[in-house]
């Protein structure tokens, strides 16, 4: 068990390492193919003609692409990834005082999504072949739907423009005011999690529907549970294993819908942070924070991996070639 | 399935308190009356005036933190601020300032020698529209400990409203060196320069050791929210006093919010052109009648309407602020697209023409993209309209020059674009077609002319040439709505830049 196991976490890292070397190249690549100029940003309309040039020498533009991609990563190792070209800020401190409200975000937003998705789903597989299910599941399929921004401005109108009960915008740390900070996070993480309920609420009414069909759901009513409790004690466990799957997979369009979600409610987050580098061209910048990015999704998907040799022992097995258990 | 009641009751109960919580919290959000919240809609890439060119640097600190020598007044003359009173010598080649008693945020006084440090800062700066006003001062000297005098190679008459504006600011001697003027400011103004926290906000603290009356709030705050329509509902939402400017997708909520009693709107006079300029690099457009049909082409009604909402006034000629005394109204191309379509016959295209339009995609520019691609395609004329980014549209067709159509809105002043030596794209090229004798020769000698009267004249001139060639067609002159809670009085209803001037703003009492 133990070597198994030790196997599973050797063949994950591994596999981590070149996937992270891989995406570090496409990164700095992509970047590069962008165009723009973060000289001609700072400088501006009004700069004088020979300014530009001078400036890209200043900012280390000019260095070849090599030279640049070997600084960037021994920077990155080391925690020191410079100073922003036109702010002056330094990168890494930037980027880890807004990690805090991206995670409270998305990670919350996930939360969210994954209670309300089991409550809905299960509801739904349960009366699914009544009206109320059918509703329930129309709810579900209309919620994929509607974008993330949309829900935020009407949550906004709603909430704080008319009823005046919640904030409009803005971040407020927990460590500062953890009061503040929860009822700031509702309507952002109301509007990031709508779609991925529904998203999620739909596996879970699928994977509930096939198990509600197993022996051991009878086997359990047969030893006296109603349906509900059969249902939650020996089906939930089987259920949740393609959800955890969509839920990790999830969790990187969560990070992408905060840049939507943290502009609409004025959030210095990550998404911010890098909608505002890309616009101005702060290569530094872009490439860490999707560098991290990656790392955050590649590192979920690492556990969920180990998360997967816990839950099921077949999963690794197969994956070796070995016997079905 | 009864038992399954149980969760759902749950998650019923837990709504019901969740929402009772938030009802409970409203009081929390309840404002100070001594601390003022506005919002603005850009943020500067850094707060380094000298090498950044942006409008967006001075919003929040022109005048409130930083100050200039002068102070330009409604009527576009130069009032007392860190200077006095000064002396123009009869030749105008020697302007003597006496300052005034003034501390500096890091606890030194003004003297002599921080006019002389920052002056000579000034004029070497990267921005053109800081330094090429200065480069008339030959030599600067202290006379004594408050009066300086600026010796000039010629008059200027341009010089004292630079020293009104970013080139006339004045920090103390050697603060360059011993702060990073990219994250903070150091001035005389009313407030200090606080908590700055990139993509949030930056926040000012009332000075005691200002020089003048001392203002009203104790800290600004002033949010950056690009997004305009999360700028309104803030406002509306109570969370902040004031939208500083409108300039983008909220325009179309401007009337609406300003009907609320609880609201109000300010129109500052306008400091901004958007205007159309054609490349030098093309045949076509270097057919006089070509470029004269495509400015009769141009209905500004129709782009003002589009771009801002109306906010603005429709503008023949490029002159930056709108209001100076040599603007006469001038408009060389009405709109009139029958005449354009019989000018673009007379010039051999009466099958038509195609242009590259690269189009800037932020703010107004894809509206005013649509209303072009009408307007021209009605009189014959194709736009191959190509979208960008900024970043993109100044790497190529602000310094890449690959273009042939394109439209921007600035406050560059009508110099930029002499010939061979100027910042715009047109201002790159040297070629005789384009090159306006008449025009770069009073551009280089009106700033010299002693007389009031002969300098409007001469600027008259000069501006009405330049329309005449139709090179660059304007459009019209932008106006940014401040919207504000109605009870907040003493905002200036005048501004030579996009600045906000804190100094009378106050709750109405």
């Amino acid at each position: 068990m133990n070597a198994r196991f030790l196997s599973l976490i050797g063949r994950g890292l591994a596999s981590l390492a070149v996937s992270a070397l891989v995406g570090s190249l496409l990164v700095f690549a992509m970047l590069r193919l962008l165009g723009g100029d973060v000289a001609l940003i700072i400088l501006g309309q009004d700069a004088k003609p020979d300014a530009a040039d001078a400036l890209r020498i200043e900012l280390g533009l000019n260095n070849p692409w090599h030279v640049q991609y070997v600084d960037w990563m021994r920077g990155f190792l080391t925690g020191n990834l410079g100073r922003s070209y036109s702010g002056g800020y330094d990168i890494f401190g930037q980027i880890a005082a807004r990690l805090g409200p991206t995670l409270f975000l998305a990670i919350g937003s996930l939360l969210v999504s994954l209670l309300l998705a089991l409550l809905i789903g299960t509801y739904s597989a349960i009366h699914s072949r009544r009206l109320r299910g059918a509703v329930v599941d129309v709810g579900a399929q209309v919620g994929t739907a509607i974008p993330a921004f949309w829900i935020g401005l009407v949550l906004i109108y709603l909430f704080s423009v008319t009823l005046g009960w919640l904030p409009a915008g803005g971040y407020v740390s927990p460590v500062t005011d953890p009061w503040k900070s929860f009822l700031g996070l509702i309507l952002p993480i109301a509007s990031l999690s709508a779609g991925s309920t529904a998203l999620l609420a739909r596996f879970v009414r699928s994977s509930m529907i096939d198990i509600m069909e197993e022996d051991y759901i009878r086997t359990g009513m047969g030893k006296g549970l109603t349906f509900p409790q059969a249902l939650f004690r020996h089906g939930l466990r089987n259920a949740a294993i393609p959800v955890v799957t969509v839920s990790a997979l999830q969790l990187g369009n969560l990070l992408a819908g905060t840049i939507v979600v943290e502009n609409i409610f004025v959030i210095p987050g990550l998404g911010r942070l890098l909608m505002v580098a890309v616009y101005g061209r702060e290569v530094m910048v872009v490439q860490s924070l999707v560098f991290i990015i990656l790392l955050i999704i590649l590192v979920m998907n690492f556990c969920l991996d180990l998360a997967y040799g816990l839950l099921d022992p077949r999963i690794g097995d197969r994956r070796k070639g070995g016997a079905h258990g | 399935m009864t038992g399954f009641g149980t969760p759902l009751g749950a998650m019923r109960r837990g709504l019901i308190s969740a929402v009772a919580l938030v009802a409970l919290a409203v009081p929390a959000l309840a404002e100070s009356k001594t601390s003022l919240v506005v919002s603005h809609p850009q943020e500067p890439p850094n707060w380094n005036y000298l090498v950044t060119s942006s409008s967006a640097i001075f919003v929040p600190n022109f005048i409130n933190v930083v100050q200039p020598l002068v102070e330009l007044l409604e009527d576009a003359s130069a009032g007392p601020m860190l200077a006095e009173s000064w002396e123009i010598s009869e030749d105008g080649k020697q302007i003597t300032f006496k300052l005034r008693e003034a501390n500096f945020h890091d606890g030194s006084t003004l003297d002599a020698g921080d006019v002389i440090y920052s002056l000579a800062k000034n004029k070497d700066s990267s921005v053109a529209a800081i330094s090429v006003p200065l480069s008339v001062i030959e030599k600067m000297e202290a006379v004594d400990e408050r009066t300086v005098r600026l010796s000039l190679s010629a008059p200027s008459q341009r010089l004292l409203k630079a020293l009104g504006e970013a080139a006339g600011i004045i920090v103390p001697e050697g603060a360059y060196e011993t702060y990073d003027p990219a994250v903070t400011m150091i001035g005389t103004g009313p407030y200090t320069f606080g908590e700055y926290v990139p993509d949030v906000h930056l926040q000012l603290n009332r000075f005691d050791g200002y020089w003048g009356e001392k203002p009203f709030f104790e800290t600004i705050t002033q949010r950056f929210i690009s997004d305009e329509t999360a700028a309104t509902n803030a406002l509306l939402a109570g969370e902040i006093d004031a939208v500083g400017a409108v300039l983008g997708e909220g325009l179309d909520r401007v009337e609406s919010i300003a009907a609320q009693d609880r609201f109000d709107v300010l129109l500052p006079s306008p400091v901004e052109v958007s205007f159309v300029f054609l490349s030098t690099q093309n045949e076509a457009l270097r057919n006089d009648k070509v470029r004269q049909a495509i400015a009769y082409g141009i209905d500004r009604e129709a782009l003002l309407l589009a771009g801002q909402s109306g906010y603005g006034r429709p503008m023949c000629q490029h002159i930056v602020p709108s209001a100076e005394p040599w603007n006469d109204g001038y408009c060389p191309y009405p709109y009139d697209p029958a005449k354009a379509r019989a000018l673009l016959a007379e010039a051999g295209y009466a099958n038509g023409l195609t242009l590259d339009f690269p189009f800037l995609t932020v703010a107004e520019f894809p509206a005013l993209k649509e209303v072009l691609v009408a307007l021209m395609g009605d009189i014959g004329i194709t736009l191959d309209t190509r979208p960008l980014d900024l970043a993109t549209w100044l790497e190529q067709v602000w310094r890449g020059e690959s273009y042939q159509f394109s439209n921007l809105t600035g406050g560059g002043k009508i110099d930029g674009f002499e010939c061979g030596a100027g910042t715009e794209p047109l201002g790159k090229a040297s070629s005789a077609d384009f090159c306006i004798p008449e025009f770069d020769t009073l551009i280089d000698t009106a700033d010299a002319i002693l007389g009031r009267d002969e300098y409007i004249a001469a600027m008259s001139k000069m501006a009405r040439i330049f329309a005449d060639a139709a090179w660059e067609i304007p459009l019209y002159a932008k106006s940014a709505p401040t919207l504000y809670r109605a009870d907040l009085v003493g905002l200036k209803s005048y501004r030579h830049r996009f600045e906000f001037d804190f100094r009378n703003v106050k709750w109405a009492e």
